[in-house]
């Protein structure tokens, strides 16, 4: 009976551990006139192994990543066995679903190539981790600031009531922003989801929730924004509307980098123009109503395109919802033309705002005629949703398209670098000079993502975080230039480290910082960016090498050129000053926050790491 | 229950009509006539709003959705949906009336007289069954409104936008018409019923013989004819001067009401009738919408005068309607029905504005918008939300409508013909050429200064409509989106079934 039970327990066990064997012949024909792997195309299930087993000719067998391709890069390869050998395939690559595609080196123009469908034959996607948060935090993102507005328009005739408000407000929304930045903590997934259903038959609502790669940016501009207001303390003209725009731009922002669904994404992208160019049409400089209506025209028409872009994405999903995480879960449908148009239209839509040569010329115009808050907000936050929305709205959920589109991002962010940086040599205007620099740095962080490697993306977001806080303080410089020497033109400058020792100071460490001083947090984020790069493309790392000589160059002759040297003609000497308190104060947070993220950068790196590596999964290429 | 009621909103409305004249013999008093119209076509709309919610108690049913009297008025969702719209319409434009004309302006009855006759042609025409009621109510609006253009005689402008407007109006009536006895004789039938009936059995070759030729000229001439009330390039030529030229409750009326009627006669004759036989019309559309976007938002750039601009940024704004009508899908269609509406509240929400500045005597170029915020915040946020409205900015209603517009024709370009993608992309190109003469309206309001007194009263009816305009278009319908959606969804499917 003993033995009964045991016989039974091997005969029930052994089909359960045995796995299938599978042959496949490679071969010739006798007259050479074809040259095929026989079966061609494979089915087997996970678990199984697969032998390969050589006939006539001199073969190999090696791993190319898609049925048109013909060149071995990376995966298995057998070597080249006599006739009559064999090579067994490493049981590592069947033992998940996916279509494995392979050819034979020396006849893959011939057409000898074959797949192996290992299970269902597409790969599965990780499962996103999504945690619904039992406290709508993120809403109260939302919804603080936009209170804060309508408080102030209640005070708007009292004088210094809507700055208090407005301080008050964005002081509270940091607090906010921090919670979230921590809980949101850095392990995979969304956190703190929340879900408001809006429009259910057309799958509409409003899908909140933060990642690794939101988080930081949600901290970033809870730290610029009271920033910006207390830069703005002394704003004399209709300062109730200034300070409710501000919040109102704050919500949209917020908007931006919270929600995961296609439509809502886009309202708030498009949100965060009408209070911009209001700032900037009201309360900017001499060029005001030109920048004004050039910059709302060139973003407003490249995301239109992108909206066309979300909408096809919608069609071709057919899950009936605009959640960017149902439609990234559908990307296995869409097909690889599909894919290069959308990403084009969205591409559009995000270089635009990033912005990349030759998509960068409002941004100059936009910035000089701002006012500084505003350029700080612009610089600070706006440019980074470009980015943003690349790897959030279309890396993840067009992988073909992304690959399609790395050549041409690559060459884009290369010329934004060197074009940015020697543009920026050539400026004579404070303010000018760090726009440009912008575009540079933006064009840094593009090369990132265009590496599509792990450490790229982390480098790119890293760099976001970093010229987040740091060209904002270099606004800020040109703002304190302006209101204490009375001019922020290069030329006119000279000397005023004598006469404003402390504040020249902080401009050294801020300029330092900018141009990639290792310590300060831009430095960390280049590192990473041109490791990545170094190892996806090699020595082209030589061309954004030398756009760093010329950031060197720009920045240190500026400094030289404004603080340092004999003292100007052009400008009253006694009636420079150091910057009042309201001006230093946030240079010095800056100054803090910089270095801070320059020597710890895992506070950051972690939580970006790990939401990079999401991404990447999502695309399938780890 | 007597299915007579049904027609309360039509009665009141012809009782009005002839109790207009009657208090013109009884009293003089100019104001008696504004408040019967008034309180006339706010209780239609009333009586509209009851049945749409309570159908079954005046025996609507909802359930079938359609309800047909003497089998040449129809009662749907689609003719409801639609009526609302005119008289909502026209009640604005009436009380708008009230406070434009001065109290003693000569021929107010005759003027209150005609603008109800002109709602009563369209809702007859948003409830006809067959072409005669259809043609009927088209001209018994449009004679009303050429007269209503012309009504200030002493006014050169409006006496010339009067007559090029009654010359180009029946020039395109007659084509129309000429256009219609073409299927006439070729279906037998002067039903829209019948005559789908006759396509479809022609497509499925029931009914045998070749008619191309016929149908697409007869469908040209109809177009011309509704093409010229919807401002269309190449029937636009009349909209600028007779927008610039009437006075301003009467371009609002043309606007709003009257453009919404011909795309209510568009869709019935062709979503609903010729659809069978939609290849011999469907690429005219296609390039007149093309045609139509492109031109009027290009010539839209240079006008300095706002009635004008306000008359091409019309033309443009029909361009987009129409792209939905090739598509042929419900859910186009729902768009196209949804952007119709929407259009109607922003157009005539702008000209509200337009004719409260006039009437403060502030003029009606563009210039006369400089400091307008200075003056009143409220005309000047009513009107940037009507401007960035009809841009298509989010989060205003003009974004939702435009939004479900494209929405539908993208989803059919990709499914079916694919040359309407590029209607899609270049009406979205548009959309953002366009915002460069919408923002400098805006500009002009909030970054100018006020040329002369910043004391200027506006009439309490502006204020009041722009409020109510700026609560709708900003805030109720974004928020209720998804209830126009389905809204739209059914008049839709009452439209093409």
């Amino acid at each position: 009976m003993r033995w009964f039970l045991f016989l039974l327990l091997v005969v029930a066990l052994v089909p359960a551990a045995s796995a299938e064997n599978h042959t496949v012949i490679v071969t010739q024909a006798d007259d050479s006139s074809s040259y095929f792997f026989d079966p061609e195309v494979l089915t087997v299930n996970i678990g199984d192994t697969v032998e390969f087993v050589w006939g006539n000719g001199s073969h190999n067998v090696a791993q190319v990543s898609d049925s048109e391709s013909k060149t071995y890069g990376s995966g298995f390869y057998s070597g080249v066995p006599e006739v009559g050998g064999n090579w067994v395939l490493p049981a590592e690559y069947t033992m998940q679903d996916g279509t494995l595609y392979y050819v034979c080196q020396p006849h893959a123009l011939m057409g000898m190539s074959g797949s192996i469908i290992v299970g269902t034959g597409t790969p599965p996607l990780p499962d996103i981790a999504m945690e619904f948060g039992d406290f709508p935090w993120l809403s109260y993102l939302l919804v603080f600031p936009l209170i804060g507005s309508l408080w102030i328009l209640g005070f708007r005739n009292n004088p210094s009531a809507p700055r208090i408000i407005a301080l008050f407000t964005t002081l509270f929304t940091l607090g906010l922003s921090i919670i979230i930045f921590v809980k949101a903590g850095s392990g995979s997934g969304f956190r703190l989801m929340e879900e408001y259903v809006w429009a259910p038959k057309l799958g509409v609502s409003l899908l909140l929730g933060v990642d690794g790669l939101s988080s930081p940016m949600v901290l970033l501009t809870g730290i610029i924004t009271p920033l910006a207001v207390l830069f703005a303390w002394h704003e004399k003209e209709k300062p109730a509307l200034f300070f409710a725009l501000l919040l109102v731009m704050q919500t949209a922002l917020f908007g931006v980098f919270i929600t995961l669904d296609y439509f809502v994404f886009y309202i708030f992208w498009e949100v965060v123009l009408i209070p911009m160019f209001f700032l900037i049409a009201i309360w900017g400089g001499d060029n005001k109503r030109y920048a004004s209506i050039k910059f709302i025209i060139y973003t407003f028409t490249a995301s239109v395109v992108m909206l066309v872009g979300f909408m096809a994405l919608y069609f071709e999903a057919g899950v009936n919802s605009f959640s960017m995480i149902e439609i990234a879960e559908a990307n296995a449908g869409f097909n690889r033309d599909f894919q290069i148009w959308v990403f084009a239209a969205l591409f559009i839509g995000f270089a635009v705002k990033i912005p990349s040569v030759p998509w960068h010329t409002w941004l100059p115009d936009a910035h000089v005629e701002a006012p500084t808050a505003g350029s700080i907000l612009l610089a600070g936050v706006m440019l980074k949703m470009g980015l943003y929305g690349l790897m959030r709205a279309a890396i993840p959920v067009l992988p073909l398209g992304a690959e399609y589109f790395v050549p041409i991002m690559v060459v884009l962010a290369i010329v934004s670098i060197l074009y940015g940086a020697a543009l920026s040599l050539g400026q004579e205007d404070l303010k000018k000079l760090v726009a440009y620099s912008s575009v540079s740095h933006m064009g840094v962080a593009l090369l990132g993502v265009a590496t599509m490697t792990e450490l790229g993306f982390a480098g790119a977001v890293f760099m976001m975080f970093a010229h987040g806080i740091l060209s904002p303080a270099m606004f800020m410089v040109a703002g304190v230039m302006l209101h204490q020497v009375g001019t922020r033109d290069i030329p006119k400058l000279g000397g005023l480290a004598g006469y404003q020792p402390t504040t020249a100071g902080v401009f050294v460490v801020i300029f330092l910082g900018s141009l990639g001083l290792p310590g300060m947090a831009v430095f960390v984020a280049e590192l990473a960016v041109f490791i990545a790069f170094f190892q996806s493309h090699g020595y082209w790392l030589i061309l954004p090498i030398f756009g760093m000589v010329l950031t060197a160059g720009y920045h240190l002759w500026a400094l030289q050129r404004s603080l340092f040297g004999p003292d100007s003609e052009q400008i009253e000497m006694n009636q420079v000053h150091e910057a009042p308190w309201y001006e230093f104060y946030p240079l010095l947070v800056i100054v803090i926050l910089a270095a801070f993220f320059g020597i710890f950068p895992s506070y950051l790196m972690d939580p970006i790491t790990v939401a990079c590596y999401d991404i990447l999964a999502f695309m399938g290429e780890v | 229950m007597d299915s007579s009621l049904l027609f309360l909103p039509e009665l009141l409305l012809v009782a009005s009509i002839m109790a207009i004249p009657a208090l013109y013999i009884a009293t003089e008093n100019n104001k008696s006539y504004s408040i019967c119209a008034n309180m006339t076509l706010a209780l239609s709309f009333l009586l509209l709003i009851l049945f749409w919610f309570y159908p079954d108690e005046v025996s609507f049913e909802k359930n079938s959705s359609v309800y047909i009297i003497y089998s040449h008025f129809k009662l749907d969702t689609f003719s409801q949906l639609f009526k609302i719209i005119f008289v909502l319409t026209a009640l604005t434009v009436s009380v708008l009336s009230g406070s434009y004309f001065e109290e003693d302006e000569p021929h107010q009855a005759e003027y209150y007289t005609l603008l109800l006759s002109s709602t009563l042609g369209m809702m007859l025409v948003a409830s006809a069954t067959d072409f005669l009621t259809l043609f009927l109510g088209i001209e018994i609006s449009a004679f009303s409104s050429y007269a209503m253009v012309a009504f200030r005689k002493q006014d050169d402008k409006s006496t010339e936008a009067g007559a090029k407007y009654f010359l180009i109006g029946a020039f395109s009536s007659a084509l129309t018409l000429y256009g219609i006895s073409l299927l006439y004789a070729l279906t037998g039938s002067i039903t829209f019923e019948g005559m789908r009936s006759f396509f479809t059995g022609l497509n499925n070759e029931v009914v045998s013989g070749n008619f191309d030729e016929v149908i697409f000229i007869s469908s040209l001439f109809i177009l011309a004819g509704l093409g010229f009330k919807i401002a269309v390039v190449p029937f636009h030529a009349w909209a600028p001067d007779v927008y610039q030229g009437a006075p301003t409750p009467v371009t609002t009326l043309l606007a709003a009401g009257s453009k919404a009627m011909g795309f209510v006669a568009l869709f019935r004759v062709f979503l609903f009738t010729m659809e069978a036989v939609s290849d011999e019309w469907k690429l005219i559309l296609g390039i007149i919408a093309l045609a139509s976007m492109t031109i009027g938002n290009l010539a839209a750039i240079t006008q300095d005068d706002i009635g004008r601009m306000l008359a091409y940024s019309s033309i443009a704004q029909a361009g987009y309607i129409l792209i939905a009508v090739p598509a042929l899908t419900d859910d186009a269609v729902s768009g196209a029905i949804a952007h119709t509406m929407v259009h109607a509240f922003m157009k005539g929400g702008a000209f509200v504005i337009v004719a409260g500045v006039g009437a403060a005597g502030l003029g009606y170029s563009l210039d006369s918008y400089k400091g307008l915020a200075a003056r009143s915040q409220l005309l000047a946020l009513s009107m940037t939300v009507c401007l960035l409205s009809l841009v298509g900015i989010p989060p205003f209603a003009g974004f939702i409508s435009k939004f479900l517009l494209f929405y539908g024709t993208l989803q059919a370009g990709l499914s079916g013909d694919t040359w309407i993608i590029a209607l899609v992309i270049a009406g979205v190109l548009n959309s953002a050429l366009s915002l460069y003469y919408y923002l400098k309206v805006i500009r002009f309001m909030y970054l100018y200064d006020a040329v002369g007194s910043k004391d200027i009263e506006f009439s309490n009816a502006v204020r009041y409509i722009s409020f109510l305009t700026v609560l709708f278009l900003a805030i109720i319908l974004p928020l209720f989106w998804q209830s126009l959606f389905e809204i739209c969804k059914e008049a839709t499917v009452a439209l093409m079934t």
